[in-house]
């Protein structure tokens, strides 16, 4: 029990000392980790390996440029004009490229 | 050509007999800015707030003071009314009402839900009605009447009026069947604001992409009755036209003036969908809406000016009858529809006083007309990437079309590239507003261009009828989609312009701190100054913004309200993807497990200062 409980304060403080270097704000972190543990399972394996990917996730890219693919993500639900806009040119591309592969990269570090 | 309609006149609620004319007491209403008591703020669609409680010495440190959640996904267009001490909210499909007694936290006073049983009750299953609906399921939000009614014009065309205490039906009459596949009437949709006029409520229709014929119908607010119905397109007495008295640049439009302009019968299903936001005078007892794309987007199909589509429409609301007519975007080859707001101001237009009217037409140009006349005024682009037409002609009024952007020049099947704007135009159904203080109009746009390729299509009723394919990229020279500009409609002048990464798709308002918000599709709430652009507030709220800003006051204190919500929850979506690439975007079993936590969908978000 011990040892857990140091295993879990280490990966915290580590956690905080990545989370220092990057503009990401703790509620889009949360988000994510909520959202990431809804859909994979809500145990604390995965929140320790949502929370790590969304902190790899936040290494490799500004919060601007996540919350605009957050955006682009968004809007490929609809099938209308606005959204067929943002699908696969320009800005939404690179957006996009650069999300999923961070993605890639944090499931590399974390699952 | 009959129309198949059906009223069904439930629990017959009394309205209760008022001394003041409906009219005078609901624009009385509109002046006092404690309230927000119509979509656009007033008639005159300024969406101005003569609020100055929060201004731009202060707005910097403005806080969220409550947030409601819809509990509806996908787009949330239009925003809250206040009446009094009640706030009215609306959703996407299904299209929730709910009331909310701001003197007690926000409860819930009451909820509507016009879908009962899986049906919209026109008899349409709400699948059936989601599979016609363009654009994210929106709606554009209710309006009030003073005799207690709110009216939603829901996704079926269903126009209900509600007991504004109760929640109530008092009546509901469904204007145009969904989905039915009538000719002429197939797989129409409401979307738009219902739009109170004195003791009437009126009504447009969306579905141009499915080869409706669409019209405006004016009803009885007190029993649903129909009064009027006037066709975008079609023969005189369809459209509610004189062809002696109702101009068009002037000059009376003549006899058959639509007809002679369709091949054949084609006109049947002509489209001209009416959807955005309108403008209502009392002085000139005038309405104003416009018309949108004619049907196919594939032009080649059709030869002809397609009257009155892509026209601004200025009419008589107690009969209908159209006083003049102008169409900004002869023979559509873009699908540049008319619909975007119509904004009444008084005001100097190259040194002569004007009762004008403005308008930022989603073909890039913005038009200042004389509202009593119809005279055209100004005609200047909002954009400077706009290339499909050179400029308007001021004498004819006709747009001066560049071949090498004419998709009809170019063919069927032909790709014709880099035309500006895009299908979506300079700008969409967002409304601008109109500064008061500075003259200015605060325009939120788009800066997209298109290829886009007209191909041939058979029309089967209740199905798209699209007939071209497009794709869309930022205009040329940046990668920036969108910017919010300030307006000079005399000079016909962008005054400044702040660049942003997407097209600004909520309605702006000014108010009288000298600042005006609007919002982004990232979902920035943002405060600039009118005067200059400069951003002064920017706060991020849950999802997308396609929503209108609104002001009230409450026990003297002002607040600023602002729906967000576009598509599904993005979150969900960023991080189901980690583990399983398919369980993405629309995971049933992730929103199932979700909803248990919390209240997904729409929210309301409402700011004070601290």
């Amino acid at each position: 029990m011990r040892i857990f409980l140091i295993f879990l304060l280490s990966t915290i403080s580590l956690t905080g000392m990545k989370t220092s270097s990057s503009d990401f704000p703790t509620l889009a972190r949360s988000e994510f980790v909520f959202a990431c543990m809804s859909s994979n399972a809500s145990n604390r394996d995965f929140m320790a390996k949502c929370s790590c990917a969304i902190d790899e996730i936040a290494k490799r890219m500004t919060y601007k440029e996540y919350a605009q693919a957050e955006a682009i993500a968004r809007l490929q639900y609809g099938a209308s004009p606005r959204e067929e806009a943002y699908k696969s040119v320009g800005l939404s591309k690179e957006r996009m490229d650069k999300l999923y592969s961070a993605q890639a990269a944090s499931e590399l570090e974390c699952f | 050509m009959s129309i198949l309609k059906k009223s069904i006149v439930a629990s017959a609620a009394l309205a209760l007999p008022f001394a003041v004319s409906a009219n005078s007491k609901l624009e009385k209403m509109m002046k006092d800015p404690n309230q927000w008591v119509q979509q656009s703020g007033d008639y005159a669609g300024h969406r101005y707030s003569e609020l100055d409680q929060i201004n731009k010495s202060n707005v910097g440190s403005l806080k969220v003071a409550w947030t409601f959640s819809t509990g509806v996904l996908r787009g949330h267009e239009g925003g809250p009314l206040v009446i009094g001490d009640t706030m009215y909210v609306h959703t996407a499909i299904p299209n929730i009402v709910y009331a909310l007694d701001l003197n007690d936290n926000q409860r819930i006073i009451w909820k509507y839900n016009p879908v009962k049983g899986g049906k919209y009750p026109g008899g349409e299953t709400m699948d059936r009605v989601i599979s016609v609906m363009c654009c994210d399921n929106v709606n554009r939000g209710v309006n009030y009447h003073p005799n207690g009614t709110i009216v939603l014009h829901a996704a079926d065309t269903s126009v209900i009026a509600l007991d504004a205490k109760t929640g109530k039906e008092k009546w509901i009459t469904t204007n145009l069947h969904a989905g039915t596949g009538k000719y002429g009437v197939s797989a129409s949709t409401g979307s738009g604001q219902p739009f109170i006029i004195k003791d009437t409520v009126g009504v447009g229709c969306s579905g141009a992409e499915f080869g409706v014929r669409c019209n405006w119908t004016s009803y009885d607010i007190k029993s649903g009755k129909r009064l009027w119905r006037a066709y975008s397109m079609g023969p005189d007495k369809d459209m509610l036209v004189d062809p002696n008295k109702t101009t068009s640049m002037l000059k009376p439009i003549g006899k058959d003036s639509s007809l002679k302009t369709w091949p054949g019968d084609s006109w049947k299903i002509g489209g001209g969908s009416i959807w955005g936001f309108y403008g209502y005078d009392s002085k000139l007892n005038t309405l104003y809406y416009g018309t949108g794309n004619p049907s196919t987007w594939n032009p080649v199909v059709r030869p002809g000016d397609n009257k009155w589509s892509m026209t601004i429409n200025a009419r008589n609301p107690d009969n209908g009858m159209a006083k003049w007519l102008y169409q900004m975007t002869p023979y559509d080859e873009w699908d540049y529809d008319g619909v975007n707001e119509m904004i009444l101001v008084d005001m100097k237009v190259k040194g002569k006083n004007r009762q004008a009217l403005v308008h930022f037409d989603r073909n890039g140009f913005a038009y200042t007309m004389d509202r009593a006349s119809g005279e055209l005024l100004v005609a200047e682009k909002y954009d400077p990437a706009v290339n499909w037409a050179t400029h308007v002609d001021m004498k004819t009024g006709r747009p001066q079309v560049v071949d090498r952007y004419s998709t009809a020049h170019q063919g069927e099947d032909v790709n014709t590239t880099n035309i500006c704007p895009a299908a979506l135009g300079t700008k969409d159904q967002q409304p601008a507003a109109y500064d008061r203080m500075s003259g200015l109009f605060m325009v939120p746009t788009n800066h997209v261009c298109m290829d886009y390729e007209p191909f041939k299509v058979d029309y089967v009723a209740g199905n798209a009828y699209v007939g071209a394919t497009l794709s869309m990229y930022p205009a040329p020279g940046g990668t920036h989609l969108g910017n919010f500009i300030g307006w000079d409609a005399d000079k016909g002048k962008i005054v400044w312009s702040n660049p942003e990464p997407f097209s600004v798709w909520s309605g702006a308002m000014a108010t009288a701190g000298g600042i005006t918000f609007y919002g982004t599709l990232e979902g920035y709430a943002k405060a600039v100054e009118s005067k200059t652009g400069k951003e002064l507030f920017s706060f991020k709220t849950p999802s997308g913004i396609i929503g209108n800003f609104m002001s009230y006051t409450h026990k003297g204190k002002q607040y600023v309200g602002i729906l967000s919500g576009v598509g599904g929850w993005a979150g969900i979506g960023l991080a189901a993807g980690l583990t399983d690439p398919t369980a993405g975007l629309g995971a049933v079993g992730a929103y199932s497990a979700l909803s248990s936590h919390t209240a997904l969908g729409g929210v309301l978000t409402v700011f004070a200062l601290p």
